[in-house]
C-alpha cells in the first residue's frame, strides 16, 4: 500500500501563455479586438455598443430591451422568419443581450460560415425593419415574460434590492422594465432609440476564433464600413447617498424558502483596492469554502448555498450577499450573515489570505479555455477602461495583497450601517421572526419594490 | 430573396458538414481491479479535467429509499481517511481547482478542474474517497438538512419546478424512473448509517467507475499516476443491481392538472420513447430540433411568433439508459387558455406526422448538429464527460467522433415515421400547470 497521508505536491511550474490580443482598426474607426484561437473551427464574435437600458426614459423602462427584441425581426432583404431561418440554416447562433450599460450582439458561427453570418449580423445593425406588426408581437411577448418573472423569487429579490440601493438613479429598475413602463412604449420610441443609440454607434468588436486577421478585417469592413460612428453619448451617474437602509419584506405566500439579499452599492471596478477587495470577498463568500457558505450550509444546514459578490456596472459597483434559506430559519440566517460581515472587518487570519490568493492565482489559467471566456475577459477590460495588460499583471497583483489591505478593504467596502436587507417569502412566517430577533418592523413591499 | 451566390454558399456549407470535424483522440484501458480509464490529451490550455462517472443513479435505488444516489453525491464531499471533514473543497480550491458533481437516474458524475501541474493531487483526492470514504452520523445529518433545502430551492420554490417529477411519476408505474433523483426526504430520514455504508461498498467500487481525464497531460506519466493511486483499490464483491423492470405500455392517455404558484398556464405532452442510442432515438432528436431549435423552428415560429399563444415553447427528448420520454411544452400567453395552447401544439405535431419536412429545413438540422458538436466539446470537461458517457452507456467511447454519422443517416422519412410511431395520444401524459387561483373550491 502506498502512503496516502500527505497531499502530493504540484509537478513543476505551469507553462501558461496568455492569449495574444490584436487591436485592429477598421477604415471607419471601429476598434476590433482579436484573438486567434485554432483549437476548433469556430468563431465567436461580440459587437457591443453603449446602448443599454440606462438610456431608457424612466417611464419607458424596458425600451432598450424591447428594441433588442425587435431589431432582429427582419432586416435588409429578409423578413423576420427569413432572417432567423438564415441564421439557423448556417448552424450559427445569434443573440442579443441588454445590460444597464451596453448592448451585446453575439454570434457563434462555424469558420466557413463566418462571412455570411457576419453579413446577416450587419443587416440587423444597419437595416432593421422595425415594423409595427413585429413590434406589437415582441411587446406582447415582453409583457408576458415580465409577468412570468414575478413568480421567480430570485429575480424579484434582485430587482427589489436594486430598486432600493439604486433609488433615483438609472440603475434603479430592471433592464427588462415593468409591465407599466413597457406598456408606455410605442414603435416610434423604438425607432428613435435605434437611431440615437444603436445605428452609428461606435461599436467595439471582439472576435475570438479560428480565422485569419486579414480576412476578419476585410469581412467587417465589407459589411460595416458605411457607418460613420458618432462619439459615444455621455451620461452622468449621481449616487444616491440617502438610501434608506433597513429591512424589507416582499410577500410570497406559501413559499418553501426565504430568498435573502443583503448589501449596498460599492465603488466601481476601476478602483485602487480592487485586488484586496477580491481577496477579501474570496474569504467572505466568493467560494464554496468561504466563511458564509461554510457557516450557513455546512454548519447550520439552513441553505443549499450562500455567497457574497462584488459586481460592477460601469458607473457603480454592487456588494451583495445572496442566499435562499429554510423559511423557519430566516432571521437566524440574517443574523449569521451580519456576524460574518462584522467578522471579516476585525478578524482575518494570514492563512485565509494565503489560501484565497492561492486559489485566485492558480485558477486564473482556467479562465482562458473557451472562446467565449476569452472574449468576455477582453470585453470586460475595455468596458471598464482598463489596459489590456491588466491580465498580464493580474496574478502578481493578487500575490502582492497583504493581510492589512484585506482588513482595510473589508472596512472600506462593507458598510454595516448602510446595509439593505430584502427578504422574499411567506410574510406571515417571516415578520414575527424579524421582530423577535432584531426588534425591527420591516417595511412591506410589493414585487416591484413599491411600499404597500 | 437571396441571391444565387448566397444560395451556393449555403449549399457548400451543407456539403462541408462532418468533413471538417476534427477527430478527438483518446486512449482507453482497464486496470486489473476493473476500473476503466480514458485519457485525452489537449495541451491548448494548461488545465486538466479529472472526472469519475459512477454507474449508479436513482434507478438503482430501493423504492423505499429514493434520493439515495443523489444524497450520496453530497456525502462524497464529507471527507475520507486522509482528507478530514471540510477539507475536500479547501484542498481543491487552494490548488486552484473547481469541482462539483451531479446525479441523474442513470449515473453520478464527479469532476475536478485543476491547473495541469496538480493532476496528481486530483488523483490522490479521488482515489481516497473511492477507497476510504468517511461515512458517519455528523456528515449524514448535515447533508440531510442541505438536501432538504436543495429540494426546496430547485423544485418546490421554483415556478414549474416540480414539472419533471410530476411527469415521470405519471409516465412510469413499474420502472424506477417513476421517482426523480432528489427523491423523497422521508426516505433519507429513515435510512440507517449502515445502509449508507452498504451503498458505498456496493456501487462505489472500481469496476463500477470510469475515470476519464482530458487536458494538458503527458499520457505515460498519467498512466503511472493512475496505477499508483487506483490499482490497489480492491474490486467490489457485492452484486451491482441493475433494474430489470420493463415498463408496460401506458395503456391510454394520462391527463392531469397540477396547481402551482405560477401566473401563466403550462401545457406539457410527454410521450414514451425508446432508450438512448437506439436507431429511432436519433430521428427523435432531429424531430425535436425541427419543433423547437432556434427561432425558425416550428413551435416557436407558429405559437410564439405567428399565433402568439405561447410565451415559451420547447421540445426535447429526455433520453435515458432505459426507455425515456419525448417532451413538448408551452407556457401560455396572458389570456390564452391551456386548452387552446394544447390544440395549437397538437396541430404542429400533426403537421410533422402528415408531411415530410422540407429539404431546406432538413439541411438546417444538420448544420445545427455540427455547431452543437463543437460547443459540447469546446471544454476539456465536456470532452471528458462525453467520452465517459459514450463508453458507459454504449461500450464505445469513440462514438464521440462517430455518433454524428448516425444523425446524418437520419432521413426526412425517418423523422415523419418516428413522429407517427411515438407521438400518439395513447402513448402520452398530458399535464397542465395552472395557477392556484384556478383551483376549484372543492379541491382546495
Amino acid at each position: 500500500m502506498i502512503n496516502r497521508s500527505q497531499a502530493p505536491s504540484p509537478s513543476g511550474n505551469l507553462d501558461f501563455k496568455l492569449p495574444e490580443i490584436k487591436v485592429l482598426k477598421t477604415i471607419n474607426n471601429f476598434d476590433v479586438y482579436f484573438v486567434k484561437k485554432e483549437k476548433l473551427p469556430i468563431v465567436f464574435t461580440n459587437v457591443t455598443c453603449d446602448a443599454g437600458s440606462k438610456f431608457d426614459p424612466i417611464d419607458k423602462k424596458g425600451l432598450a430591451y424591447l428594441t433588442s427584441l425587435v431589431i432582429d425581426e427582419g432586416a435588409g432583404e429578409f423578413n423576420a422568419l427569413q432572417l432567423s431561418d438564415e441564421f439557423d440554416k448556417l448552424g450559427s447562433i445569434f443573440s442579443t443581450y441588454i445590460g444597464h450599460d451596453s448592448n451585446d450582439f453575439t454570434l457563434l458561427s462555424l469558420k466557413e460560415n463566418f462571412d455570411y453570418s457576419f453579413y446577416l449580423l450587419s443587416k440587423v445593425l444597419t437595416e432593421p425593419h422595425l415594423e409595427q406588426k413585429d413590434f406589437d408581437r415582441e411587446k406582447n411577448k415582453l409583457i408576458n415574460r415580465i409577468l412570468q418573472l414575478k413568480d421567480d423569487a430570485s429575480f424579484v429579490a434582485s430587482s427589489v434590492f436594486e430598486k432600493i440601493v439604486f433609488k433615483d438613479t438609472f440603475y434603479e429598475l430592471p433592464e427588462i422594465g415593468l409591465i407599466s413602463t413597457v406598456s408606455n412604449i410605442n414603435l416610434d420610441d423604438v425607432i428613435k432609440f435605434y437611431n440615437e443609440n444603436i445605428f452609428s454607434n461606435h461599436y467595439k468588436i471582439f472576435v475570438v476564433g479560428n480565422i485569419e486577421e486579414d480576412f476578419l478585417l476585410t469581412t467587417i469592413e465589407k459589411y460595416l464600413s458605411k457607418i460613420n460612428p458618432l462619439q459615444p453619448k455621455e451620461i452622468s451617474f449621481t449616487k444616491n447617498e440617502k438610501v434608506n437602509a433597513k429591512f424589507y419584506v416582499v410577500d410570497k405566500k406559501e413559499s418553501a424558502q426565504s430568498e435573502i439579499i443583503i448589501g449596498h452599492t460599492a465603488k466601481p471596478r476601476n478602483t485602487d483596492d480592487y485586488y484586496p477587495t477580491k481577496v477579501m470577498n474570496a474569504i467572505l463568500g466568493g467560494q464554496f469554502s468561504s466563511r458564509i457558505n461554510l457557516n450557513l450550509r455546512e454548519n447550520k444546514g439552513y441553505t443549499y448555498g450562500a455567497s457574497s459578490s462584488f459586481s460592477y456596472y460601469k458607473h457603480s459597483g454592487l456588494f451583495a450577499v445572496h442566499t435562499a434559506v429554510n423559511i423557519e430559519n430566516t432571521a437566524d440566517a440574517i443574523k449569521e450573515i451580519f456576524n460574518e460581515l462584522k467578522g471579516i472587518q476585525t478578524n482575518v487570519k494570514q492563512e485565509e489570505v494565503d489560501f484565497a490568493k492561492s486559489y485566485l492565482i492558480k485558477e486564473f489559467p482556467s479562465k482562458f479555455e473557451t472562446y467565449s471566456q476569452v472574449e468576455k475577459i477582453i470585453e470586460q477590460l475595455i468596458f471598464h477602461s482598463l489596459p489590456l495588460d491588466e491580465i498580464k499583471v493580474y496574478q502578481a497583483k493578487i500575490h502582492n495583497v497583504k493581510l492589512d489591505e484585506v482588513l482595510l478593504a473589508a472596512n472600506n467596502n462593507i458598510q454595516l450601517d448602510k446595509l439593505s436587507i430584502v427578504v422574499v417569502g411567506d410574510l406571515e412566517k417571516i415578520i414575527p421572526q424579524i421582530k423577535n430577533q432584531f426588534n425591527i418592523e420591516p417595511a412591506i413591499l410589493d414585487n416591484e419594490g413599491n411600499k404597500i | 430573396m437571396k441571391s444565387k451566390i448566397l444560395s451556393l454558399l449555403i449549399l457548400f456549407s451543407f456539403v462541408a458538414v462532418n468533413a471538417q470535424i476534427k477527430k478527438i483522440t483518446f486512449e482507453q484501458y482497464k486496470l486489473d481491479n476493473g476500473m476503466n480509464v480514458i485519457l485525452h490529451k489537449d495541451n491548448s490550455t494548461p488545465i486538466v479535467a479529472v472526472t469519475l462517472l459512477y454507474h449508479v443513479g436513482s434507478k438503482n435505488e430501493d423504492p423505499q429509499r429514493t434520493g439515495f444516489a443523489h444524497f450520496f453525491e453530497h456525502l462524497m464531499f464529507e471527507g475520507s481517511k486522509n482528507i478530514p471533514r471540510g477539507e475536500f473543497d479547501k484542498i481543491s480550491q487552494g490548488a486552484g481547482g473547481t469541482n462539483n458533481a451531479n446525479t441523474n437516474p442513470d449515473r453520478t458524475f464527479y469532476y475536478q478542474i485543476f491547473p495541469s501541474n496538480q493532476l496528481e493531487l486530483a488523483l490522490w483526492m479521488e482515489s481516497d474517497r473511492l477507497m476510504s470514504l468517511n461515512i458517519d452520523s455528523i456528515g449524514v445529518e448535515t447533508q440531510r438538512k442541505v438536501v432538504k433545502e436543495e429540494r426546496k430551492q430547485s423544485y418546490d420554490n421554483r415556478p414549474y419546478g416540480t414539472l419533471i417529477e410530476e411527469t415521470f411519476k405519471r409516465a412510469y408505474k413499474v420502472h424506477p424512473y417513476r421517482w426523480t433523483t432528489i427523491g423523497n426526504p422521508e426516505d433519507i430520514n429513515k435510512a440507517t448509517l449502515q445502509e449508507f455504508i452498504d451503498f458505498h461498498s456496493t456501487y462505489y467500487v472500481p469496476q463500477n467507475v470510469t475515470l476519464s481525464i482530458a487536458g494538458d497531460i503527458d499520457i505515460p506519466k498519467t498512466k503511472e499516476l493512475i496505477q499508483k493511486y487506483f490499482s490497489e483499490i480492491p474490486k467490489g464483491t457485492k452484486e451491482i443491481k441493475r433494474p430489470k423492470e420493463v415498463e408496460p405500455d401506458l395503456g391510454g392517455e394520462v391527463r392531469d392538472i397540477v396547481y402551482d404558484n405560477v401566473q401563466l398556464p403550462l401545457v406539457l405532452h410527454a410521450y414514451r420513447v425508446p432508450a438512448q442510442g437506439t436507431p429511432d432515438s436519433y430521428a427523435l432528436e432531429m424531430l425535436a430540433k425541427v419543433l423547437s431549435t432556434g427561432q425558425s423552428s416550428r413551435l416557436y415560429k407558429e405559437l410564439v411568433d405567428k399565433q402568439q399563444k405561447a410565451v415559451v415553447t420547447g421540445s426535447f427528448p429526455y433520453f435515458l439508459e432505459d426507455p425515456g420520454l419525448f417532451l413538448t411544452y408551452g407556457i401560455a400567453n396572458i389570456g390564452i387558455k391551456a386548452e387552446d395552447l394544447e390544440a395549437a401544439i397538437q396541430t404542429e405535431i400533426d403537421k410533422v406526422k402528415k408531411d415530410l419536412i422540407s429539404e431546406k429545413e432538413f439541411q438546417k438540422l444538420r448544420n445545427q448538429k455540427e455547431t452543437e458538436f463543437y460547443t459540447e466539446n469546446s471544454s476539456v470537461l465536456g470532452v471528458a464527460e462525453n467520452l465517459a458517457q459514450y463508453f458507459v452507456y454504449f461500450g464505445d467511447a469513440n462514438l464521440i467522433n462517430t455518433e454524428i454519422d448516425r444523425y446524418m443517416k437520419v432521413t426526412r422519412e425517418d423523422i415523419k415515421r418516428v413522429a407517427n410511431k411515438y407521438l400518439t395520444k395513447e402513448n402520452r401524459v398530458v399535464l397542465y400547470y395552472l395557477p392556484k387561483s384556478m383551483k376549484p373550491a372543492d379541491k382546495q
